[in-house]
């Protein structure tokens, strides 16, 4: 068995002995539909803001809050599962095999992507059913080519918090901190278009904006590829420029606890 | 980095070891604490021996071993385990040791005993698991346990799995962090004869932290005393009432 899968497995195994939140959570993610969904009726279709994504109100903020909580995922499953390991007292075991501890923090988020891809992929299946979102099945390849661009740029971010776990053994104010931030100028809700000026500059400023526009733009019937590709274009430069560096600091951080024998304290 | 003793090869050599943590106050402009954990350890643990080190709470063996374990990085000073460098060479070091840490906690309690011992062959990169699996469950006495979950364990279960955890990759180097701690008599007993077992037929070096002295005198060729942070005696072959004196 790859350690890759040994991870995945063993999630899984504690994940399914938790019943009751591994159900809550899948409703939980229903409630947030239902809510886009009526929210929806309000909101007359065709708005001009809406029109490069379709036009359609329902689309939008079912993608927008399906990718928020997938990207999420991206920014928290590394300081989580590392988290949760220094809370249990298993880090230590982990740490004394012989493992690069980037290794085993990247191995330690393959559940939660696993579990979000699949309730990313009920979520739009069930929206798409229920309220006959507008989606364009044919470009479904391009859009999760640039829903992983993305997930790569979040990452970066969210190994850089599992840096401040390390270090800190607290970094749940932070990532709620980033979360918020995302969801209030990312376009989740709303195109970033209807933000006062200084506040798109500031939303062109971080991946989510991107990746959201992105991945809108390749499900609608007719996506104009310059615009996608200005997005990921943005979106590479961000995983090419952080990802290495999100690394080297996460190594950084775990030098210094080693050397501060702070490493298993939580 | 010296790596023979008295003409014995040695599984473990330290050499000057010193180890402060610092602990910050959490207002800024405040005097930090400081705890000299270790000033200046000399260890030798000859290949195939089981060697005890005892000392008082608070004397540094858990920090000695963390640090023999590459999870604490020291200060000043040179350790080696199989030859290699504690800092420079860690994964080689891991590769070489098992290591209990003396909580129970470093197991997944929902897990059962044989997901436990799963994971950590994988982690090992162990190529036959079932069969290294079934091994450590037999010397730890847990084949009947194998497939409850951990949460239902008794403190004495706790220790004999995640001494056969430490068990699984057949390391050259045993790290235990006080494994008696907790266990009734006969279960005490039981890991004694499973550590010199291994020493005899396994050829397995054993360093071992103990508060009890009649199992340092029973188990161990050689114990060092910690005290203060410092290797203040040794004694080989010893029993119990020298090491009470050696401790006085």
């Amino acid at each position: 068995m790859s350690l890759l899968t040994a991870f995945v497995k063993r999630d899984f195994r504690l994940e399914r002995s938790y019943r009751l939140a591994f159900v809550t959570q899948i409703a939980g993610a229903f409630t947030t539909l239902l809510q886009a969904g009526f929210l929806s009726h309000l909101v007359p279709s065709q708005q001009h803001a809406l029109r490069p994504y379709g036009g359609d109100y329902f689309t939008f903020a079912l993608v927008g809050t399906a990718a928020l909580s997938y990207f999420s995922v991206a920014l928290g499953s590394f300081s989580g599962s590392l988290g949760q390991e220094q809370q249990q007292g298993t880090l230590e075991a982990l740490l004394v095999t012989p493992n690069e501890p980037r290794r085993l923090l990247l191995y330690g988020a393959a559940w939660p992507f696993l579990f979000a891809t699949i309730e990313l992929i009920l979520y739009t299946t069930v929206g798409a059913l229920l309220f006959h979102a507008h989606i364009a099945y044919d470009n479904l390849a391009l859009a999760t080519g640039m829903l992983f661009l993305t997930l790569a740029a979040f990452s970066a971010v969210g190994l850089l918090v599992s840096s401040v776990i390390v270090l800190t053994k607290r970094a749940g104010l932070l990532t709620g901190m980033i979360g918020s931030a995302f969801a209030l100028f990312g376009g989740v809700l709303y195109p970033i278009s209807v933000l006062p000026r200084p506040l798109q500059w500031l939303a062109n400023a971080l991946p989510m904006s991107h990746g959201l526009d992105g991945v809108r733009r390749a499900l609608t019937a007719t996506p104009d590829m310059g615009a996608i590709g200005q997005d990921a274009l943005v979106l590479a430069v961000f995983a090419v420029l952080l990802t290495p560096l999100a690394l080297q600091v996460f190594e950084w951080a775990v030098a210094r606890a080693r050397r501060q024998g702070s490493l298993s304290h939580y | 980095m010296p790596t023979r003793s008295g003409g014995t090869a040695a599984a473990v050599v330290v050499a000057g070891v010193a180890k402060t943590f610092v602990v910050r106050s959490w207002r800024p402009n405040r005097p930090t604490a400081t705890v000299e954990a270790l000033r200046g350890v000399d260890l030798t643990v000859d290949r195939g021996t089981i060697h005890g080190v005892i000392g008082p709470n608070g004397s540094g063996k858990s920090t000695l071993l963390r640090i023999l374990a590459t999870l604490v990085v020291a200060d000043s000073g040179q350790a080696a385990v199989g030859g290699a460098d504690v800092v420079t060479a860690s994964l080689d070091v891991r590769r070489a040791i098992g290591f209990t840490t003396g909580d129970e906690r470093s197991l997944y309690w929902r897990l059962t005993a044989r997901q436990n011992l799963e994971f950590a062959a994988a982690l090992q990169h162990i190529t036959d698991p079932v069969d290294a699996i079934e091994t450590a469950l037999t010397t730890a006495n847990l084949v009947d346990s194998a497939d409850r979950p951990v949460s239902g364990f008794s403190q004495g279960m706790l220790r004999r799995l995640g001494l056969a955890r430490a068990l699984l990759h057949r390391p050259a180097v045993l790290l235990l962090d006080e494994p008696s701690r907790s266990l009734d008599p006969v279960a005490r007993d039981d890991l004694h004869a499973v550590l010199l077992d291994l020493r005899t037929a396994g050829g397995v070096t054993t360093l071992i932290t103990t508060h009890d002295l009649a199992e340092a005198a029973h188990v161990c060729e050689k114990v060092s005393v910690l005290r203060d942070g410092r290797i203040v005696a040794e004694r080989t072959n010893a029993t119990e009432r020298s090491l009470r004196k050696a401790l006085a």
